[in-house]
């Protein structure tokens, strides 16, 4: 048989590929939770249309979002240097330009796209509370400042976590660029594998398959989240279990099957097993 | 004594003058009942009193509390106001991801800066009086209207407001439902506490209510004791709607 595939490689190009695991996570949470923070910035300047601050976040989120990613983070990593070289001539900032890590320019970049993104999920959401909800915080004498932080915020952000979570992992997609500017995220450790095996389908694949489970695994842990925060919505294993018993009992009708799951059905699992 | 003074209050939206200089005093422990029809201005004078409507203008005192001119009223002002008084609302507007008892507990906390422990068991007691001890765990969207809308007198009362502000508290619930919260009011104005009461249910007005407002297009047409207004009225206007609200 011709050794033209060869899947065994992708298997074991996995390790190698994973020394870029921690640089790939670091850009995306790095750029996500303070991207987020920007982004909430926006949104708030958006909705209360704070005027000068309101026409310059409106510019920046409709260039970022009109403009590939791949773009900007060309504009970051030759755009930063020049700007720090004229701070440094004119401010005298003494920055060292060429030393600077070129971790920087990717996550300054990431950061940007995903304060861009999110504003527009934060604004939306935290106008679709219920003004009912600010008024009755204001009126027991709570400042709007902690108002917002106790009841507006967190109501806001359970909506938006969907949204978030599906930003993030195309983010975390996305952070597969940071290899044009050598920064050694998990494609950039797959390519310099490949360029010693020259199997480079294997280890797409193999690269492929990684982001994948990273994505599924980055969307479920959304999902717990948001079921997470939406306490309400909690409901108690006790109070399921008994939902469950109610169901068994209309469909069965029978008196017995009732005597026998009444007793001791403490959780869901002892109820489905009864 | 008067505990709450409002004269010359003016608002408009839009250029529709909905308060046309309106002047109503609650003395203490007293219960008014504001009557009017829809659109009368009732729910606005309420907001204003809170400023969650900017007053256009006139002169507000809470017991020696002045704002000479409540268009120009400072932070600290709307502060005091909304320190002293406390509104229910006619959707409740029970904070959604708060358990009963955190809803009550909240403003203890954060405004008034009592430690949470204590705070929890003030809150809880007040519960107690609404006849909700078992529902203090339960999260808004798990209770009927009448508990929510208790839960929020309680939240209100635990502010131990000198001023409550209801906004016809009963009309968003069931028929069914009505009785168990005008209990609730009733207690609370049993014991003392002043407030003014927006409302259509002229029959509970009429049993707890010391004096009542009759307001029709954003002015107050006729004021008197409940018996004076509702038995006697002095002015056509107020005997027509009377008429059609059924007394």
């Amino acid at each position: 048989m011709p050794d033209i595939f060869n899947p065994s490689v992708i298997l074991s190009d996995i390790p190698a590929i994973l020394q870029g695991l921690p640089v790939t996570l670091e850009i995306v949470v790095f750029s996500a939770v303070i991207g987020w923070i920007f982004g909430l910035g926006l949104a708030l300047v958006k909705m209360h249309r704070i005027p000068v601050l309101y026409q310059i976040c409106g510019i920046f989120v409709s260039f970022t979002r009109g403009t590939p990613e791949l773009v900007q983070l060309f504009l970051a990593y030759y755009g930063l240097p020049v700007i720090i070289e004229y701070a440094n001539y004119y401010w005298g900032a003494g920055i060292p330009v060429r030393t600077l890590p070129k971790m920087l320019f990717v996550l300054v970049a990431f950061t940007n796209i995903t304060a861009a993104y999110s504003a527009e999920s934060f604004r939306a959401t935290l106008e679709g509370v219920d003004k009912g909800q600010m008024e009755a915080a204001l009126s027991s004498g709570l400042s709007r400042w902690s108002a917002y932080r106790r009841i507006v915020l967190p109501e806001a952000l359970v909506v938006a976590i969907p949204s978030l979570g599906s930003q993030f992992v195309s983010m975390l997609k996305g952070t597969s660029l940071a290899f044009v500017v050598s920064v050694v995220d998990m494609t950039s450790a797959g390519q310099l594998v490949a360029s010693r095996t020259y199997r480079y389908l294997e280890m797409y694949i193999a690269l492929a398959l990684l982001y994948w489970i990273l994505s599924g695994a980055f969307s479920g842990l959304f999902r717990v989240v948001e079921r997470l925060l939406k306490r309400n919505e909690r409901v108690s294993e006790g109070l399921r279990a008994s939902v469950f018993v109610q169901r068994v009992r209309r469909l069965t009708g029978r008196e017995e099957v009732e005597r026998g799951i009444n007793v001791g059905v403490t959780d869901i699992r002892t109820a489905k097993a009864v | 004594m008067s505990v709450l003074q409002i004269s010359g209050l003016r608002k408009q939206f839009d250029g529709t003058e909905i308060l046309r200089g309106i002047d109503v005093e609650v003395n203490e422990g007293e219960v008014v009942g504001l009557i009017g029809s829809s659109g009368a201005g009732k729910s606005t004078l309420l907001r204003c009193i809170d400023f969650l409507e900017q007053p256009d203008a006139g002169r507000f005192r809470l017991e020696d509390y002045e704002i000479a001119d409540v268009a120009s009223a400072a932070k600290a002002d709307i502060a005091h106001f909304r320190r002293h008084t406390a509104m229910v609302f006619q959707s409740f507007n029970l904070y959604k991801l708060k358990t009963a008892l955190e809803n009550v507990t909240l403003a203890l906390t954060d405004s008034r800066k009592i430690p949470a422990s204590q705070a929890r068991d003030i809150a809880s007691e007040f519960l107690a009086r609404v006849g909700l001890s078992e529902k203090q765990d339960s999260f808004p969207d798990k209770l009927s209207g009448g508990q929510r809308q208790r839960v929020a007198l309680a939240r209100a009362a635990v502010l131990k407001p000198k001023v409550m502000l209801l906004d016809e508290p009963t009309s968003a619930l069931d028929p069914e439902n009505v009785g168990e919260v005008l209990d609730v009011i009733r207690g609370l104005a049993d014991q003392g506490q002043s407030m003014i009461i927006a409302s259509h249910e002229m029959g509970f007005l009429r049993q707890v209510a010391d004096h009542v407002v009759f307001m029709d297009h954003g002015v107050v047409e006729e004021e008197g004791s409940a018996e004076q207004v509702f038995l006697h009225p002095g002015k056509e206007r107020t005997q027509q709607f009377l008429s059609r609200a059924r007394v």
